[in-house]
């Protein structure tokens, strides 16, 4: 008797089916593309950041007073702010990467606790996308009203 | 026995508590998401028309063109993400709340078209970069000889 009202609750619940399957594989396939590529760009941010953002520096600090604002910068600190850009969107992208690869090993091997982690990774990652583009939002509501 | 209730097939096919929890996690923030990027959308069309409104004053008609079309393709694509996240959010949130298998599968599914787009936006970016490279090295080598 108890087994058949457990039966009876089981099929009243969410169930993973195969639409549900079909739809987390997709999604898992797409995140993780979007998140190699954003890995991908953040290396050659990196790069090409340090590179261009050090030589930029240098030479305009040579050109004297009438670009202190820029040369006011020293190298370091914007080689600083160019790699925590790069950590910040690297950890962000981490999370998406993660979901997609948890969510299909799950899948695969019907594994309960890598589909609760893949499903905690992807809400990290609209946790922090999402305190992004309110901090985003802000700045140029300051920008529009100052 | 933990063991055996992480991987059973049986237990696997119904979507726990945990499951659950985060999942309505994924709507409350996907929902707060969408809410922020119309607003973001608001805003840069405000910010467009009056840069717009400043630049009519100095009679430049091919910045506007260009700012007007710039705008059109970032509203159009800003719109149709928010939108799929909306949707997904909310489908998500109805499918866990009343138990609905219908609106739960149509929130994933919106949920991996938002990751389409996203995914189609980004190989589209990376071709226009490639062809912007390979226009500056034929121009660039062009200019050498």
């Amino acid at each position: 008797m108890e087994d058949l009202q457990q039966d009876h609750l089981e099929e009243m619940d969410l169930k993973i089916d195969d639409q549900v399957r079909q739809q987390l594989t997709e999604a898992g396939k797409w995140s993780k593309f979007i998140a190699i590529i954003m890995f991908v760009a953040c290396g050659l941010i990196l790069v090409f950041g340090v590179i261009a953002g050090s030589a930029m520096t240098s030479t305009l600090s040579r050109l004297g007073s009438s670009y202190s604002f820029f040369g006011e910068f020293s190298p370091g600190i914007l080689i600083g702010i160019i790699i925590l850009v790069v950590a910040i969107i690297g950890v962000v992208y981490y999370f998406l990467y993660n979901f997609g690869l948890k969510i299909k090993n799950a899948l695969l091997s019907e594994n309960n606790k890598d589909f609760n982690d893949a499903l905690r990774s992807l809400k990290v990652f609209f946790i922090i996308t999402t305190i992004l583009a309110i901090l985003s939002l802000l700045n140029s509501l300051k920008t529009l009203f100052s | 026995m933990e063991n055996t209730n992480e991987n059973s097939i049986f237990n696997f096919n119904n979507v726990d508590e945990e499951a659950k929890s985060n999942l309505s996690g994924i709507a409350q923030w996907t929902n707060i998401n969408a809410i922020v990027g119309f607003v973001s959308a608001g805003l840069s069309l405000i910010t467009t028309v009056v840069g717009l409104g400043r630049l009519g004053s100095f009679g430049s008609s091919s910045n506007a063109v260009g700012a007007i079309l710039g705008l059109i393709i970032t509203l159009a694509i800003s719109l149709l993400l928010n939108i799929t996240l909306i949707a997904a959010a909310q489908n998500i949130k109805k499918g866990i709340e009343q138990t609905d298998q219908g609106h739960f599968a149509l929130g994933l599914n919106k949920l991996a078209t938002y990751f389409k787009i996203l995914g189609i936006i980004t190989i589209v970016v990376i071709a226009l970069l490639l062809l912007v490279i390979l226009a500056a090295g034929l121009l660039g080598g062009r200019g050498t000889y």
